[in-house]
């Protein structure tokens, strides 16, 4: 029972969604790490071929304090590291954030900066292929929405030299005025979360932009808990099943052992039973249905 | 503290019986590049003026682009600029700030804590951790249980929201003492500036101050913490855009 317990836990967590965002998004503002004499060497940033832009001389350094703790993945010009790599870098003694100290070209090639930037943390929060702001801000695969429509998991960038070059992520939308964003912010040197007035002026720069493999799983969820087993029929030479559902399912079926080993899968569509052949041998099966959303139901099924 | 509840749904109740439209006058109007400068950083966010403040002699400024506090006397005239210690994070130190005697005391709200800074050489005096999810248990909406504002109350530091506030135990630092009780802002209403005698509130897009009701002036560039302060008898609004800093003082 342990086993199946576990592995009934586990499969959960392969659904991905705007809750998912929202989780990846927090886990990156909420990262506590405290850095050491290596992770803020102002040294390190001179001898390592970066140019610094700022004016500031406050931006020539890493500013971060050793041994004070901080909250937030760190800012990186062209990073892209989630929180855990951001922290297995610290440990490994790379230097916390970029401080306006870059790479010639966009990014960090040799990888030595922990930290991430606003589309490295956009792109990290929605499991999409690493974009620079401009590459989100004209993605075609990327729907642009009204404001007044913005839900959570949606993205406000902008991008022009008039206006400048950003990209937060929407964490909560209940009005325009209190709208809830998370970024990873040069600003403040890390990632944050905030609470903005999309009403003011400012962000008619901002274009908001939808990623259209982001779907709420609540109906979908509320729809596949419903689903009961109605009947487990054995019929041929005995090794054919047909298992019937109570109300139509989209997505895959797949049969597993008690150790979690795939018997076999199946495509549905709106379907309300499904067949397969067991050759396998044992007195515990489980049927997992995880629809197109990656809502996952399991049941156990004694019949094998 | 259920006094704080009652004087916000008394002064919102008056409002709509006296509402009436109050007359001010511009006391600062500086392009950039006098004492403030509309900053960016080489990523293209923006730095500029992030808080304003003001007691009975002063009008505070937080300005982000270059880590400093403005001084302003009442009438509007500029007085000097501070730089702050760094806390580590460029030009950003906090959200929003309040004056309590010689402190400029800031609410960093990545790093969830209080930063005290001595006004007279911009030194930073001490960090406190608050706690940051107070409201963690009281609220289903996530904007209202981010903390990102600090009023002061006879001495005292509230943390909160425009919806709710509470008693920030600083001697007890982080931890939540039991009879602390949790001020919301009456339905529809947000705190904009909070005073036990005078609480400025919004409804409806409109400010709620001493019974009265006007048009709330809108900042092209959102300051992080508040935009408007109390000095006096006068409120005072600080808004800026793409010309330099306007600070609006009620006659």
């Amino acid at each position: 029972m342990f086993i199946i317990f576990l592995f009934l836990t586990s499969v959960s967590l392969y659904a991905f969604s705007i809750d998912s965002v929202i989780t990846r998004s927090d886990s990156c503002v909420l990262v506590e790490w405290t850095p050491d004499s290596n992770n803020t060497s102002a040294a390190w940033y001179l001898n390592n071929g970066l140019q610094c832009t700022g004016t500031d001389s406050i931006y020539r350094k890493c500013d971060f304090s050793p041994g004070l703790t901080y909250h937030g993945v760190a800012y990186s010009y062209g990073g892209e590291d989630p929180w855990y790599i951001f922290r297995d870098k610290l440990e490994q003694g790379f230097p916390a954030g970029s401080h306006q100290c870059h790479y010639n070209s966009y990014g960090d090639p040799s990888d030595t900066i922990a930290g991430t930037d606003c589309s490295g943390f956009l792109s990290f929060a929605w499991n999409y292929p690493r974009s620079s702001t401009s590459m989100l801000y004209s993605d075609s695969n990327l729907q642009t929405v009204p404001f007044s429509h913005l839900q959570p998991g949606d993205a406000l960038v902008m991008a022009s030299s008039g206006c400048g070059y950003h990209a937060v992520l929407v964490i909560e939308s209940e009005s325009l005025s209190e709208t809830v964003i998370a970024e990873a912010s040069s600003s403040v040197f890390g990632c944050r979360e905030r609470v903005v007035d999309l009403n003011q002026q400012y962000w008619n720069c901002y274009k908001a932009l939808r990623y259209p493999g982001l779907t709420s799983i609540k109906k979908e969820k509320q729809q596949t808990d419903k689903i009961q087993l109605t009947s487990i029929k054995r019929s041929g030479n005995g090794k054919n099943y047909r298992i019937s559902f109570s109300s139509p399912f989209s997505g895959s079926a797949g049969i597993y052992n008690a150790i979690g080993k795939s018997i076999c899968r199946k495509d549905l569509e709106s379907a309300n039973s499904f067949t397969f052949s067991s050759t396998g041998s044992g007195t515990v099966s489980i049927l997992k249905l995880v629809s197109k959303k990656g809502v996952t139901r399991s049941f156990v099924i004694p019949f094998l | 503290m259920k006094t704080l509840f009652l004087i916000l749904a008394f002064t919102a109740n008056c409002s709509l019986f006296f509402a009436q439209g109050i007359d001010d006058e511009i006391i600062v109007d500086e392009p950039w590049d006098t004492h403030f400068s509309l900053g960016r950083t080489p990523e293209g966010e923006i730095l500029t003026v992030a808080a304003c403040v003001a007691d009975s002699t002063r009008i505070y400024l937080y300005d982000m682009a270059d880590r400093s506090i403005a001084f302003f006397d009442t009438a509007g005239k500029f007085i000097n600029k501070i730089n702050l210690e760094s806390i580590g994070r460029a030009t950003y130190v906090g959200d929003d700030f309040v004056v309590r005697k010689n402190n400029a005391i800031f609410i960093n709200t990545v790093d969830k804590r209080l930063e005290y800074y001595n006004l007279s050489d911009g030194s930073r005096e001490k960090s406190l951790q608050y706690p940051y999810d107070y409201f963690k248990d009281e609220f289903p909406e996530r904007n209202r249980r981010i903390i990102n504002r600090i009023f002061l109350d006879q001495e005292n530091i509230l943390l909160g929201n425009s919806h709710a506030l509470f008693d920030f135990n600083e001697p007890g630092l982080a931890k939540r003492s039991r009879s602390q009780k949790i001020m919301r802002s009456p339905p529809n209403k947000q705190i904009l500036f909070y005073d036990s005698r005078k609480p400025v509130i919004k409804e409806s897009g409109s400010v709620h101050w001493k019974g009265k009701k006007f048009r709330m002036r809108q900042s092209h560039f959102p300051l992080l913490g508040k935009s408007i302060a109390i000095s006096g008898e006068k409120l005072i609004t600080c808004t800026i855009n793409n010309n330099g800093l306007q600070i609006f003082r009620t006659r």
